[in-house]
C-alpha cells in the first residue's frame, strides 16, 4: 500500500478526525434512509402475517430452510472477514487485505448463487406470483401475497448485495494496484458499513420469512 | 475510548456469538413453544442485529452525532410499527 508523505485534509475540515467523521456521518444518514426503506417492507409483511397467519405459515413452509440458514451463515462470515480486511488494510498488510477481500467477494457471490438456486426451485414449483402461480389450497390469494412480498424483499436485498459486491471489487482492484493510500482507510471503512448493513437487513429477512413458518 | 480501541477489528468471539444466535433462532423456530416461539426467534435475531451494529459497524465507538443518525432511523421505524399496530391490535375491541 502506498504511504502518503503527508495526510491530506480537505480545506473545509479542521482536521483529519473531523474529515473522517463527516464521511462516516454521511454513510450513517444514508443507512438510516435505507432502514426506513426496508422498514416499510417489514411492516407490510408484519401486517399481512398478522391478518392471514395460517396462509403465511403455510406459504413459508415451502421455502428452503437449509438454503436460507446456509446463506445467513455465509453473510455473517463475510461480514466478519470484511472487518478483518479493514484492519489488515490499516496495518498496511496488502496480501492479507487482498485475500480477505477476495474471500468476502466469493462469499457474496456464493450467497447470490444459493439465492438464485432457491428462486429457480420456487419458480419450478409454481410459486412465482403472476399468471404462472400454482398453489392448491383455500388460501390461494394470501399465499400468493406472501410470495409477492418474499420476492420483492429478497430481490431488493439481493440488489443491494450486488451493489456491495461492486464496491468490494473496486476496493480489491485499487488495493491490488496500490492505487489507494493508507490514509484513505475511511473509504474502505464506509464500504464495510454498507456491507454490514446488507447483512443486518438479512438478519431480519431470514427469521421473518423462513423461520416463522413451518420450514423444510 | 482511545483511538486504538475504536480501531480494533470485530472479534472472533463476536462472530462466534452471532453464529450461536443464528443456531438458537433456528432451534427455537422448530420447537413447539406456541406464541413464545415467535418471541424467542425474534429476540435471538434482534440480538444478532444488535451485535452486528454495535460490534461490526462499530457504532459503540462512534461520535454522538452518528448515534443520533442511527437512532433517528430506529426511532422512525419504531413510530411506523407502533402506530400501525396500535390500529391493528385495537380493531377487535368493543366498547
Amino acid at each position: 500500500m502506498r504511504e502518503s508523505p503527508a495526510i491530506h485534509v480537505e480545506e473545509q475540515f479542521d482536521d483529519l478526525s473531523q474529515q473522517r467523521e463527516s464521511s462516516s456521518l454521511g454513510m450513517w444518514v444514508f443507512l438510516a434512509t435505507e432502514l426506513m426503506f426496508f422498514g416499510g417492507l417489514f411492516l407490510a409483511f408484519a401486517v399481512y402475517r398478522f391478518s392471514y397467519p395460517k396462509a403465511f405459515m403455510e406459504a413459508a413452509s415451502h421455502l428452503n430452510l437449509v438454503a436460507g440458514s446456509v446463506n445467513t451463515f455465509v453473510l455473517l462470515t463475510s461480514s466478519f472477514l470484511f472487518s478483518l480486511a479493514i484492519s489488515a488494510f490499516r496495518d498496511g498488510r496488502k496480501t492479507r487485505t487482498l485475500l480477505l477481500l477476495g474471500v468476502t467477494l466469493f462469499l457474496g457471490v456464493l450467497f447470490l448463487g444459493i439465492k438464485g438456486f432457491e428462486y429457480y426451485d420456487e419458480w419450478r414449483k409454481g410459486f412465482l406470483p403472476g399468471p404462472a402461480f400454482h398453489f392448491q389450497g383455500p388460501d390461494y390469494l394470501h399465499v400468493q401475497l406472501f410470495f409477492v412480498l418474499y420476492f420483492i424483499t429478497t430481490g431488493l436485498h439481493a440488489l443491494h448485495l450486488f451493489i456491495g459486491l461492486g464496491v468490494i471489487a473496486v476496493f480489491f482492484f485499487l488495493v491490488a494496484r496500490s492505487w489507494v493510500r493508507k490514509d484513505r482507510e475511511v473509504a474502505i471503512e464506509i464500504g464495510g458499513l454498507y456491507w454490514h448493513f446488507v447483512d443486518f437487513i438479512w438478519i431480519f429477512v431470514f427469521p421473518l420469512y423462513y423461520l416463522l413458518g413451518g420450514g423444510r | 475510548m482511545t483511538d486504538q480501541t475504536s480501531r480494533r477489528p470485530a472479534s472472533f468471539r463476536t462472530y462466534l456469538g452471532l453464529t450461536c444466535l443464528l443456531g438458537a433462532a433456528i432451534v427455537f423456530s422448530r420447537l413447539p413453544l406456541g406464541p413464545l416461539r415467535v418471541l424467542l426467534v425474534l429476540l435471538a435475531s434482534s440480538a444478532q442485529g444488535w451485535f452486528m451494529v454495535v460490534s461490526f459497524m462499530r457504532v459503540r465507538w462512534q461520535s454522538h452525532l452518528i448515534w443520533l443518525a442511527a437512532g433517528a432511523g430506529l426511532l422512525w421505524l419504531g413510530i411506523l410499527f407502533s402506530l400501525t399496530f396500535t390500529d391493528y391490535l385495537s380493531r377487535a375491541w368493543t366498547w
